[in-house]
């Protein structure tokens, strides 16, 4: 039985031809899925676009330059800001040694620093007995400094690091924040 | 035909202005199927963007450039069909006898009803239902052609056009 009625009339009459406004994304969602390169392109494109600006205004040329002149100042003075140095003076008893080499060695972990120290630069001594290190980051480091081999000092003293108090002591860590630190090292009698 | 066989052929070339043209030219006739087949509008817009990317992907399927309106067309009908494919459910065929004792509902209330109000009321059949009632009323197949596009019996088309618009009936009752 395929007998008509009227609400079949009605929506007959109603939705033939019906044209309602399609969405406005559609399209584009559409076109992405035909041409995903092409959209690549036109992301690409719209960037492009944008730096453009500085491209078609040539007098914009020295301010970008000056721009990019004091980032680079910043990032250098930033760098330089947070980097310290450490220096100081090697004693034998009460007198500075003269010549020798300061060894400096970053703490990883001061949890257990014997196990993740590394040597991260060497300084002469001179014969003032004054050594500094320079570039410093923030962190945990041990300091020790060896007489020059050969000299009287060696036949009394011996190698040591910062604060240690005895041959069998452990070594003091230097933890450098924000301040220079000034750090004087006393050699171990033998 | 709405596009030149031009428009038709830059598509084929893959050629994108070509394709916004065809898609500008049926978009809103093809979004008003989409909208009677649907659920709810996301859900046509969901079925509209699938079916100009099968349009645009098998246009080389197109044997008659002359006859690309109804092509389109039953790529939608197919699109809407299969976006509900899991959700068709035919229930058992039932008497027809009874049809004819439902009221028809009076012509003049029924013509007071808005676009937006018989579309709400067409969406808010069950699926089965309405995709049987566009078919038969809409689109024009007849029972045995329903049948064949669902994969279903004559029979159980017309039973489930008998319900959808028996369905129609208690919700305009209730509204008019």
């Amino acid at each position: 039985m395929e007998e008509k009625d009227n609400i079949e009339d009605i929506y007959r009459k109603a939705f033939t031809g019906f044209e309602p406004p399609p969405p406005g994304q559609a399209w584009e969602k559409v076109k992405a899925e035909l041409h995903p390169a092409e959209l690549d392109k036109s992301k690409f494109s719209s960037l492009k676009e944008r730096f453009s600006v500085f491209s078609r205004s040539p007098n914009l040329y020295p301010l970008l330059a000056t721009a990019a002149m004091v980032l680079l100042l910043i990032m250098i003075w930033f760098s330089y800001s947070h980097k310290h140095n450490i220096s100081g003076h090697a004693y034998a008893g009460e007198t500075r040694i003269s010549r020798g080499t300061a060894f400096l060695f970053q703490v990883y972990d001061k949890a257990k620093p014997y196990d993740t120290v590394i040597l991260i630069q060497t300084a002469p001594v001179d014969n003032n007995g004054y050594y500094r290190f320079s570039g410093i980051i923030h962190g945990n480091y041990f300091l020790r400094v060896n007489p020059l081999p050969g000299t009287d000092i060696t036949k009394n003293f011996m190698p040591s690091f910062y604060n240690q108090d005895s041959a069998s002591s452990e070594a003091v860590i230097i933890k450098v924040d924000n301040d220079d630190p000034t750090v004087d090292i006393h050699l171990l009698p033998k | 035909m709405t596009v030149s066989a031009e428009v038709i052929e830059l598509c084929l070339k893959n050629e994108p202005r070509a394709q916004e043209a065809l898609y500008k030219a049926y978009s809103a006739s093809m979004f008003g199927v989409c909208l009677r087949y649907a659920g709810n509008r996301m859900e046509a817009q969901d079925i509209l963007q699938e079916g100009f990317i099968k349009v645009f992907q098998n246009l080389s399927h197109l044997h008659s450039k002359e006859a690309i309106d109804g092509w389109i067309h039953k790529i939608f009908v197919n699109t809407a069909i299969n976006y509900y494919t899991k959700q068709l459910k035919f229930q058992n065929e039932v008497s027809l006898k009874f049809e004819s004792a439902d009221a028809t509902i009076q012509e003049d209330a029924l013509s007071k009803l808005s676009h937006n109000e018989l579309l709400k009321i067409l969406q808010g059949l069950p699926t089965g239902y309405r995709t049987v009632f566009n078919l038969y009323v809409i689109d024009g197949y007849n029972h045995r052609e329903i049948g064949e596009i669902l994969g279903i019996s004559e029979n159980t088309s017309k039973s489930q056009l008998w319900r959808a618009k028996a369905s129609m009936r208690k919700i305009l009752r209730r509204i008019l």
